[in-house]
């Protein structure tokens, strides 16, 4: 249904009828890519809005990145969001209130509970947004990212796989990063099983990438 | 810490659902765990439940079409089980029937006939002997061995064995529905009319079936 209503939105927004007769009729990952296209032009448009002071150094390559890492990972408070940050090269040495700034402009455009969370909504967006972070041009981001939750406590990792199976219910690429956090992480192979569960059949492409490695070599018995 | 008891609970959770693939691996892991609990405390108890696992995972994986990996699993639970049950009858004939009728029915399955044939003849030796001691609780496997060995004999043409089986298993469930109707006349009646369905499949008048019913009941309340 969701993905009904962003094809008729993204037709009305297509320029062409030609355009819009192709988004009218396209495939899910197809609707996704525009999708994140227009997103792009909003985070584009909100980056110079003064209120944000993003700093001029970040590129737009910068800011993409800092806000899927925030919408993985899910941090909930400032100090988080910047540890979250923190974990990519490219921020790791800037001053922390450049980062704030940042986490406000994510947070503004997808504002969650808390003045630091971010959290796209619908969940198609949401689903979407992580579809594009496993995407071979996020690689490095994702291989930055997710062995450091195995640094964060049970909750966490088991939240961010619980987003991360959901969204391979509707986009297959997202399903082996589910299998490296597990990897990664064994004892967080319960929390994915139960999401898996509460998600259900549409989620049966990350099956795959749970049982093909070697978690039982990990998996230690009291 | 992943625990047994958490692996139960994952297996629990996993189990109405489509995914047999982690049930499988779920299951390997309880095996593995079974055995290193074997290692440490060589015990009736923890070959018992290495036997329960193993037949659990020979289950999972036929369900994978991975079949020798099943079979081999279940021959080793049913190994175990020989030897439990020689040691203690009256603990563990009941598994030991459950062993050989799983593995009847994955040798038949592939083909293999006669080593299925014996399978189920022996399941229905066990059978018959706990079904004597308790009716009630050991009928309804008595006739399912009773219907696979029928099962078996038809593939090998031997239809008055295959009938004469079939008959048993309506007298089986026409006692049980005797002693508590409300369980179990359903299940009488409609094994009753399948009975008839297998006469007629070997061009035998209905009739022969209720008389075949009424000798092999008469012959039953005699022996007992």
């Amino acid at each position: 249904m969701i993905v009904t209503q962003v094809r008729a939105v993204l037709a009305a927004l297509a320029g062409t009828p030609d355009r819009a007769d192709a988004i009218r009729t396209a495939g899910i990952d197809r609707v996704a890519t525009e999708l994140i296209e227009h997103e792009r032009q909003r985070w584009d448009r909100a980056a110079g809005d003064p209120r944000w002071s993003l700093p001029e150094g970040f590129t737009v390559e910068d800011r993409e990145e800092a806000l899927l890492a925030l919408v993985l990972l899910a941090p909930t408070t400032f100090d988080a969001a910047v540890e979250v940050l923190r974990r990519l090269p490219l921020f790791r040495d800037k001053p922390e209130g450049d980062l704030r700034h940042l986490i406000r402009w994510a947070h503004h455009l997808y504002p969650g509970a808390g003045p630091a969370q971010v959290e796209p909504t619908p969940d198609f967006l949401r689903d979407a947004l992580l579809a594009g972070l496993a995407q071979p041009a996020h690689a490095e981001l994702t291989e930055l990212l997710l062995p450091a939750l195995s640094t964060q406590d049970g909750q966490d990792g088991a939240g961010v796989l619980t987003r991360l199976i959901r969204a391979a219910a509707l986009f297959a690429t997202v399903a082996p990063l589910v299998g490296t956090i597990v990897h990664n992480e064994p004892t967080l192979l319960p929390a994915a099983i139960e999401s898996l569960v509460l998600t259900g059949p549409a989620a049966r492409v990350v099956e795959q990438h749970l049982v093909g490695g070697d978690h039982a070599r990990h998996v230690h018995f009291p | 810490m992943f625990t047994s008891r958490e692996v139960e609970r994952l297996l629990a959770l996993l189990e109405p659902t489509p995914f047999a693939h982690l049930r499988a691996a779920l299951q390997q892991l309880a095996v593995q765990h079974a055995r290193r609990v074997l290692n440490e405390d060589d015990t009736t108890e923890t070959r018992a439940a290495l036997a329960a696992v193993l037949h659990s995972l020979g289950i999972r994986l036929w369900e994978l079409g991975r079949h020798r990996e099943a079979l081999d699993a279940h021959e080793e639970a049913l190994q175990l089980r020989r030897e439990l049950a020689t040691q203690n009858p009256a603990r563990h004939t009941a598994d030991l029937g459950h062993s050989l009728n799983s593995l009847g029915i994955r040798l038949g399955e592939l083909g293999r006939h006669q080593q299925a044939l014996d399978a189920f003849e022996e399941a229905l030796r066990l059978r018959r002997d706990l079904a004597t001691q308790n009716p009630a609780r050991h009928t309804p496997n008595l006739a399912q061995s009773l219907t696979n060995l029928a099962i078996a004999l038809c593939g090998f043409s031997r239809h008055d064995e295959e009938l004469e089986l079939r008959t048993e298993v309506v007298v089986r469930w026409r006692i049980l529905a005797r002693l508590d109707p409300n369980q179990h006349q359903g299940t009488y009646q409609q094994k009753r009319d399948r009975l008839a369905g297998s006469f007629a499949k070997h061009d035998r008048e209905p009739d022969e079936a209720r008389q075949a019913e009424e000798d092999l009941a008469h012959r039953l309340d005699l022996e007992t």
